[in-house]
């Protein structure tokens, strides 16, 4: 069952995963951060986030044939083992509740006015759940077989966006410390690679998958950098008010090509990338819970996490204000640990612990 | 000097096939020894039992023993000697058994002849160019239709037979050299574990091949042209050939197949990859149409054009449906008709597509019963489904779950069940290999044969998606 991820496979992962909640509602916050220079936060996020996919390649360089769990146990024990896991589990659980309630809140107000809130959840846990129980392999060949799709219709997005370029936004109208505010507040939005980690001894690392990994990276930081430049570009100063920057940058578009309403492509194509995201990160998240509670078979973790997931969102409501809040104050720490600090350790050399089998 | 009543042993024979009526004998004295001829007049070969065997045995001079008969008398060439107890299972193949006074073993004779028909253009595979015949129900004609493709000793034909009571013939066709050995292995296995009273047609073989049978999409390929089948094991691919079906299958079978059709192969490239995007096109209009077209009525009108939104709020006013049930209800209409015109001889089958088609939909329209918008979408997706004839089956399945899905969720409905399917295919093993190479896995040199078509002289190599030995084609 231990089947290697191809060396695309890897790349568009690592690439579908970079698009997580980058393309609605952070362009709209980073401008109520530092106003334009969002676009340069953003730049410096994606370079962070390249760290840690290099940090990535040096230790599968390191340990080829471990996974991350076995690295940890080797290196610190089984207790740190499974406390890394645990952080694991609770930043991709957040995740998912992030990129459901933002992807909510985007498909309510785009698409669905009148539909219920329990439609959504059927949706989402349906299909994450069916594509997590299917396996690794299947989601990540049916990432790759739509992720051209994707990527042209994002790029198509971007290229109607041209009818509502403005003028060149006001680049350094916002005092420096709100660069390192809002690079530190919306650091946990970020930090999407830290699945490969997890799924690190189903890839197998030789030069195509390092190429296809850093080629995939660049086209979906490209896409999301121009995104960022063309929304504040197209509203300016009122970018704050805007909450879905990708329909947003094409909305007066039908103006010049009269075809009616172009943002339904954007729409699904997110609904496409929000789906494809929320199950790989449920799968991440599923093989983090299966190593913590090793007695759990698949069929069992997914329940438990239907259970889990079902509970919080029925009783606390919880929307994408109250989920970017809880980021800021808290998943940041989360985000800072897991993704600067652990990785840099293990690429520490100290010695080996023996580990009973 | 006898070893046994010729005589008794036809009777014998004649009560192990339960006295049935198209059982015949013949027997006669030749120098000295008793010798019988039995068999099932209704599966061999009249004229040439009467000027092949009969004549040339009664008529002989020479001495009557295997090697005489088998070389020097008959005038057939199917001849082999057999145990007796192997006679029931020759009789009842078409041979003509031979039993002789002073011989312990008895000789068959191949004569079998079933009304069959000429190989013909068959109508879901119709080309503009190329060759025109099609395989027939007669397994030895098709054998030969393949046998003429492959003027060489690597066409390995393996042959079995399978069905406790129908005993059909089951032939396995692949080039030696090319087909993957693991792969023939695994069929042979497959076919020889099969355990059934009997085998109508190709499709009950298919099931048994298929990893996966309760799975709508089908991984066992199904083709009725005999140059197709042949293209396909010069690719690597196994040919299944069942007595009594004119479907021969081939495996691995890859979802790719399902848009590629023979007519690409005789004309240009160009315009092969042009219609293999039109039809790629058309199976996604045939099955997504319908649903989304529900979904954007019921659950996203502002997302419609607004002149396209007038047109339809006044096309819709006072239905008694709402746009769910009104898009099955014209639906199910179409299916009756469809049942109907299969059913039905062609001259009714004419005056009742004039009936469901003219008179029906237009006074549907005209009683406030449907919408144009909804007769035009049905006739549209339906037209469409019927670009790839063969996949129309489990087309007509996803149209009605995108339908349902579109009603009951919406786009997003949609969209998720667009993941799941790919996700499922893309799970989807056929003998080694993934369902939907060469996209996903993505395989790069067989995307010359893919969406876009390359020439023949550019196809270097045979396809990588799946195993198969001697990966060059041409140098």
């Amino acid at each position: 069952m231990n089947q290697t991820l191809s060396a695309r496979q890897t790349g568009v992962i690592a690439s579908l995963l970079l698009l997580a909640n980058k393309l609605l509602v952070l362009p709209s916050l980073l401008f109520e951060s530092s106003k334009a220079d969002g676009v340069f936060i953003v730049m410096f996020l994606l370079a962070l986030e390249l760290g840690l996919v290099a940090l990535f390649v040096k230790l599968k360089q390191t340990c080829p044939n471990q996974s991350l769990y076995q690295i940890i146990q080797e290196k610190m024990g089984t207790f740190f083992a499974k406390l890394f896991y645990i952080l694991l589990i609770l930043y991709f659980f957040y995740k998912i509740m992030l990129i459901f309630n933002i992807s909510y809140m985007y498909f309510h107000v785009q698409v669905y006015l009148d539909a219920s809130y329990y439609i959504f959840i059927f949706i989402f846990l349906l299909i994450m759940n069916s594509c997590c129980l299917r396996g690794l392999r299947p989601l990540a060949r049916g990432c790759e077989f739509m992720y051209i799709f994707l990527i042209g219709a994002l790029v198509f997005c971007l290229f109607l966006s041209i009818a509502n370029f403005n003028k060149f936004p006001l680049f350094f109208d916002s005092p420096i410390k709100n660069f390192f505010t809002g690079s530190f507040k919306y650091f946990f939005c970020f930090g999407d690679s830290l699945v490969l980690f997890v799924l690190m001894d189903r890839i197998t690392l030789d030069k195509a998958t390092k190429k296809s990994l850093f080629c995939h990276f660049a086209i979906s930081s490209v896409i999301i950098t121009v995104l960022y430049f063309m929304f504040y570009s197209a509203f300016g100063s009122t970018s704050f008010m805007y909450k879905n920057a990708v329909s947003d940058i094409i909305t007066f578009s039908y103006r010049f090509i009269d075809l009616g309403r172009l943002d339904i492509i954007s729409i699904t194509t997110i609904m496409f990338i929000s789906l494809l995201q929320l199950s790989l990160y449920c799968y991440a998240l599923l093989q983090c819970f299966m190593k913590v509670f090793s007695r759990l078979s698949k069929t069992y973790s997914v329940v438990v996490f239907d259970i889990v997931f079902l509970s919080i969102v029925v009783s606390s409501m919880l929307n994408y204000l109250v989920a970017i809040e809880l980021g800021k104050n808290v998943m940041v720490y989360f985000a800072i640990l897991l993704q600067i600090f652990f990785p840099v350790l293990l690429l520490v050399p100290f010695g080996k612990r023996k580990v009973k089998k | 000097m006898p070893i046994f009543d010729v005589e008794q042993q036809i009777s014998l024979i004649s009560e192990q096939l339960n006295n049935s009526s198209d059982f015949s004998s013949r027997s006669f004295e030749k120098q000295t020894k008793k010798v019988g001829l039995v068999f099932l007049k209704s599966i061999i070969d009249q004229q040439l039992f009467v000027e092949g065997v009969y004549e040339p045995l009664i008529a002989t001079k020479q001495k009557l023993d295997f090697a005489s008969i088998s070389t020097k008398i008959l005038k057939v060439s199917g001849v082999e000697e057999i145990e007796p107890s192997q006679a029931i299972e020759k009789i009842l193949q078409g041979n003509v058994v031979v039993l002789m006074s002073d011989s312990p073993k008895y000789i068959a004779v191949d004569i079998q002849k079933y009304p069959a028909r000429t190989p013909s253009e068959p109508p879901t595979s119709a080309v503009i160019q190329g060759p025109r015949e099609g395989f027939t129900e007669d397994i030895k004609t098709n054998i030969t239709l393949i046998r003429r493709r492959f003027y060489t000793q690597h066409l390995v034909l393996k042959e079995m037979n399978v069905g406790k009571y129908s005993n059909t013939k089951v032939v396995m066709a692949y080039l030696k050299g090319i087909a993957n050995d693991k792969v023939v292995k695994e069929i042979e296995k497959r076919l020889q574990q099969i355990n059934i009273d009997g085998i109508i047609d190709s499709y009950y073989i298919l099931k048994f091949l298929e990893k996966n049978p309760q799975s709508l999409f089908k991984q066992v390929g199904g083709v009725e042209k005999p140059d197709i089948i042949a293209a396909k094991m010069l690719e690597g691919r196994v040919a299944i050939m069942v007595d009594g079906s004119p479907i021969v299958l081939s495996v691995p079978f890859l979802f790719l197949e399902e848009v590629q059709a023979s007519n690409d192969y005789y004309s240009s490239h160009i315009y092969s990859s042009f219609i293999r995007i039109v039809r790629i096109l058309a199976i996604l209009i045939a099955v997504i149409v319908p649903g989304t077209y529900v979904a954007l009525r019921i659950f996203h009108q502002n997302v419609i054009p607004i002149k396209f939104l007038i047109t339809i709020t006044n096309t819709t006013k006072g239905l008694p449906f709402t746009p769910f049930l009104e898009m099955l209800f014209v639906d199910l209409l179409f299916q009756i008709l469809y049942e109907v015109s299969l059913r039905l001889p062609s001259y009714l089958g004419l005056a009742t597509s004039i009936v469901g088609a003219l008179i029906l939909g237009d006074t549907g329209v005209k009683a406030g019963l449907l919408s144009p918008p909804a007769v035009i979408i049905i006739a549209i997706a339906k037209i469409a489904l019927y670009t790839v004839p063969e996949e129309s089956y489990q087309l007509t399945i996803l149209q009605h779950l995108f339908l349902f899905v579109g009603g009951s969720l919406g786009l997003f409905g949609i969209v998720g069940l667009m993941i799941y399917i790919v996700v499922y295919l893309a799970s989807i093993d056929s003998y080694g290999a993934p369902y939907l190479a060469p996209f996903a896995p993505r395989v790069d040199s067989d995307l010359k044969d893919a969406l876009i078509k390359e020439t023949v002289n550019n196809m270097k190599t045979r396809p990588q998606s799946f195993s198969n030995k001697n990966k060059t084609r041409q140098k």
